[in-house]
C-alpha cells in the first residue's frame, strides 16, 4: 500500500457514537438482534477509519453480525471495538478479527451485567424512593409528590448516562483493559447492597402505608397494619404461584367487589 | 457428597440476563460452570465470565472435554450446579468425554447465514441437527426453552 | 377529539423510550404521570396514579430476547383515562383509577403482542438492510435502523387513539351505570393497591433469607416509631440511619 495515512479517532467521532449509541434497538429483530443498531452506532468510526469503498463494505459487513447485549453496557463494547477497529486500521489490516471476536466475547456476560445491575436492581431500587416519596408525601404540599419522578429519572439519569458516555470514551481508552477495571469495580457488590437497600425500605414502607393513611380496622390502627401485611403474604403467595401481576389486580377487584356485596365495609 | 447437575443449557452468549437472572433464580442454583474452550484460554474472557455472575453463586470455567469431572473437584463439591455450553457439538464431546446427562436445554443460538431460525432466539443448522440426533441418541431429553416462564418446546419437532 | 390526537401522538413518541430511543426512563408510568397530569391539568394525581402502577410492573423488564406486555402504555392510558372521568364527567377519584386501570391493562398486552410482531418485520428490514449498505454505504444503515422506529410509532399511536376514543365512552358508561356496591369495591382496591406493589418487591428481594429479617426488623422499626410518636420524619431518618449500617456491615463480607 503507497503512502498509508495515519487513522485516527478524535473525540467530535466518539462523541457522534454516544449519540448514535442511543438508538441501539431502534431496529431490533429477531434473527440478528442490534446488529443494525451496532452498524449504525459504531458507523462514525467506520467513516472516519475507512475510504476505499472496498474496506468500508467490510466493516460494514462484520459489523451487521448477530450483536445482542445490554443497551447501556454496549457502550462499553463500542469504546473498545472503536480502538481496536483503530488499531487495526493502523496497521493497514481491513479485516480487525481481534474487533470481532473481543465484540461477540463481551456481549453475553456485559447482558448479565447490565441486567442484574440496572433492570433488576438500580431501576426498581430508584423507583422505590420515587414512589415512596409521592405515596407518602403531604399533598399540601405538591413539591413532595413531584420530587418523586425527578428523583427517580435524576438519579437514574447519572447512573445511565455516565456509564453510557463514559463507558465509550474509558473503553476507547483503556481497550480490552478495561474489563479489569470492571472486575474491581465490582458491579455484583453494588447490585447486592441495592438489594439490602430495598429491603430497608420495603420494611419501612408495610406498616408505613396504612398508619399514615389512616387505615382502621374495628377502631385499631395496629389491625391496620396486620391487615395491610396479610394482604401483602396474600399477594406474594400469588406471585410464587407464577400468577401475574395483571391477574392478582382482577382477582382483588373481583374480591373487593365481593366484600362489598357482602358488607363488609 | 455429590453435586447435582440442575440445568445444563446451550446459549452461545454463555452467561447472559436470562441465566442470570431468570434460571439462577428459578433452579436455585449455588455454582456456574462454563465449558468452552475459547473462554478456558483467554483470561479476558475468563475476567468477563466471573464479573458476570451473580451474587453469592460460584463460578467454574473448564475446557469442554473437562465437563464430565466438574462435579468431583473441591469448589463444586455438593453445590446444585448449572452448566452452559456454547453449542450442541461442544455437549456432544463432553457427553463421549463421560457428562453424564439426562436433559438439555435450549436457550440461544444465534443466526448467521446459512443457519435455520427455528424459534425467537434458537438457529440451527444440518451440522448442528446432527449432534442433536447423536444426543437423542443417548437417550438425552433436549428442549427448547428460553425463559422459565416460557413454555418448553422439544427439538424432535424441528430435526 | 383533537386533544385526543395530541395525547395519542404524545404517547406514542414518549413510548418510543421504553425499549427502542434511549431508555432515559421518560416513559416510566411515575414519569409520564407526571407529564400527562400536567397537560391535563392535575399534575399531583397524575404522579400519584403513574406511582402505583409504577410499584405494580416494578420488576418486569425486557431480558434479551424476551419481551414483556408494554406497562408503560398501560400507565399512560390508565393517567388519561382516569383524569378525564374525574375532571371532566365528575367522576370518584379511587372507583375511576382502578375502573381505568382495568380497562388498561389488555391495552400493554397488545402493545406487547404487536412488539414482537414488529420485531418478526424487522428481520426484513435488516435483510434489505446489506443490499441498501451495498448501495448507499453507511447511509443505507442509517435509513434502515431508523425505519424501525415507524412501526413502533405507529403501533403505540393506535394504540392510544383506541383506548381514548372508544375507550373513553366506554369508561364513562361504565361509570354511570355501576351499581353502588361496586363503586365501593372499585374504590376499595384503590386504597389496597399498594400491598400487592409492596409483594411485587418482596419477590425481588426475597431469593436471600438475610433479606427477610431485615425487612422483617425494619417492619417493627417502622412499626414502633410510627405509632409511638408518629412521626414520619423520625421513621424515615431511622430506614435511612439503618440502611447505611446494613450495606457497611455487608460490603465487607
Amino acid at each position: 500500500m503507497v503512502n498509508t495515512p495515519v487513522f485516527r479517532l478524535t473525540k467530535w467521532t466518539l462523541t457522534a457514537v454516544v449519540w448514535r449509541s442511543f438508538f441501539l434497538q431502534a431496529c431490533w429483530n429477531f434473527q440478528r438482534m442490534q446488529n443494525l443498531g451496532f452498524c449504525f452506532a459504531i458507523s462514525p468510526v467506520i467513516k472516519a477509519l475507512h475510504r476505499a469503498p472496498r474496506a468500508r463494505q467490510k466493516a460494514i459487513a462484520r459489523h451487521l453480525e448477530f450483536f445482542n447485549t445490554h443497551p447501556y453496557c454496549a457502550s462499553i463494547i463500542l469504546g473498545v471495538v472503536a480502538k481496536l477497529e483503530e488499531q487495526a486500521a493502523q496497521a493497514g489490516d481491513d479485516e480487525a478479527r481481534e474487533a470481532v471476536r473481543v465484540k461477540i466475547g463481551m456481549m453475553g456476560p456485559l447482558a448479565a451485567l447490565g441486567d442484574v445491575v440496572y433492570w433488576a436492581m438500580l431501576r426498581p431500587a430508584l423507583a422505590l424512593v420515587g414512589v415512596s416519596l409521592v405515596l407518602f408525601g403531604d399533598y399540601d404540599q405538591v413539591w413532595l409528590v413531584v420530587l418523586g419522578p425527578i428523583c427517580f429519572v435524576g438519579l437514574y439519569s447519572i447512573a445511565h448516562l455516565g456509564l453510557r458516555i463514559g463507558g465509550i470514551f474509558l473503553g476507547y481508552k483503556r481497550g480490552v483493559e478495561i474489563v479489569k477495571e470492571l472486575h474491581r469495580f465490582s458491579p455484583q457488590q453494588i447490585a447486592r447492597c441495592l438489594s439490602f437497600f430495598m429491603a430497608v425500605m420495603l420494611g419501612m414502607a408495610i406498616p408505613a402505608y396504612p398508619l399514615l393513611k389512616g387505615w382502621r380496622v374495628l377502631d385499631s390502627r395496629m389491625l391496620g397494619v396486620v391487615l395491610m401485611a396479610l394482604l401483602v403474604g396474600l399477594m406474594y403467595f400469588g406471585l410464587r404461584r407464577r400468577i401475574s401481576v395483571a391477574w392478582l389486580f382482577y382477582g382483588l377487584v373481583g374480591l373487593a367487589i365481593l366484600a362489598a356485596y357482602a358488607g363488609l365495609f | 457428597m455429590t453435586s447435582q447437575l440442575g440445568l445444563v443449557r446451550i446459549d452461545d452468549r454463555l452467561i447472559h440476563g436470562q441465566v442470570a437472572i431468570g434460571w439462577v433464580k428459578t433452579m436455585k442454583s449455588q455454582h456456574l460452570v462454563v465449558a468452552n474452550d475459547a473462554v478456558a484460554e483467554d483470561p479476558m474472557q475468563v475476567c468477563l465470565m466471573e464479573m458476570a455472575t451473580p451474587p453469592g453463586l460460584g463460578i467454574t470455567i473448564c475446557p469442554v472435554a473437562e465437563a464430565g469431572l466438574v462435579g468431583s473437584r473441591e469448589e463444586v463439591n455438593g453445590k446444585r450446579i448449572l452448566m452452559l455450553f456454547s453449542s450442541p457439538g461442544d455437549v456432544c464431546r463432553a457427553v463421549e468425554n463421560g457428562l453424564f446427562l439426562k436433559e438439555l436445554n435450549i436457550g440461544g443460538l444465534r443466526y448467521s447465514p446459512g443457519k435455520k431460525q427455528i424459534t425467537k432466539a434458537v438457529a440451527i443448522d444440518e451440522h448442528d441437527a446432527e449432534h442433536f440426533r447423536k444426543l437423542l441418541g443417548y437417550k438425552v431429553k433436549i428442549q427448547i426453552q428460553m425463559l422459565p416462564t416460557d413454555e418448553p418446546v422439544d427439538i424432535r419437532k424441528y430435526i | 377529539m383533537d386533544h385526543i390526537i395530541w395525547l395519542s401522538v404524545l404517547g406514542a413518541v414518549r413510548a418510543l423510550d421504553y425499549a427502542m430511543v434511549g431508555q432515559f426512563m421518560v416513559s416510566q408510568p411515575l414519569v409520564i404521570g407526571g407529564i400527562f397530569g400536567a397537560l391535563l391539568g392535575d399534575l399531583p394525581n397524575g404522579i400519584l396514579i403513574g406511582a402505583l402502577i409504577q410499584l405494580l410492573w416494578i420488576s418486569i423488564m425486557p431480558v434479551g430476547a424476551y419481551v414483556p406486555p408494554d406497562y408503560t402504555v398501560t400507565g399512560g392510558v390508565t393517567v388519561i383515562l382516569t383524569l378525564t372521568l374525574v375532571r371532566q364527567y365528575g367522576f370518584h377519584f379511587g372507583t375511576s383509577m382502578i375502573l381505568a386501570l382495568g380497562m388498561s391493562i389488555p391495552a400493554g398486552i397488545l402493545s406487547g403482542k404487536l412488539d414482537i410482531a414488529a420485531r418478526h418485520f424487522n428481520v426484513r428490514l435488516d435483510q434489505r438492510a446489506e443490499s441498501l449498505a451495498g448501495k448507499y454505504g453507511l447511509t443505507g444503515i442509517a435509513w434502515a435502523n431508523l425505519a424501525g422506529l415507524g412501526p413502533a410509532f405507529l403501533r403505540n399511536f393506535l394504540i392510544y387513539l383506541l383506548w381514548l376514543g372508544p375507550g373513553v365512552w366506554l369508561a364513562v358508561k361504565l361509570s354511570g351505570s355501576m351499581p353502588p356496591q361496586v363503586v365501593k369495591g372499585l374504590g376499595l382496591v384503590f386504597w389496597i393497591l399498594p400491598a400487592l406493589a409492596f409483594a411485587v418487591v418482596l419477590e425481588i428481594i426475597a431469593k436471600d433469607r438475610a433479606h427477610w429479617w431485615i425487612a422483617a426488623v425494619f417492619f417493627s422499626v417502622g412499626l414502633l416509631l410510627l405509632i409511638w410518636p408518629g412521626e414520619i420524619i423520625l421513621a424515615l431518618a431511622a430506614a435511612l440511619a439503618g440502611a447505611t449500617a446494613v450495606v457497611c456491615w455487608r460490603r465487607k463480607w
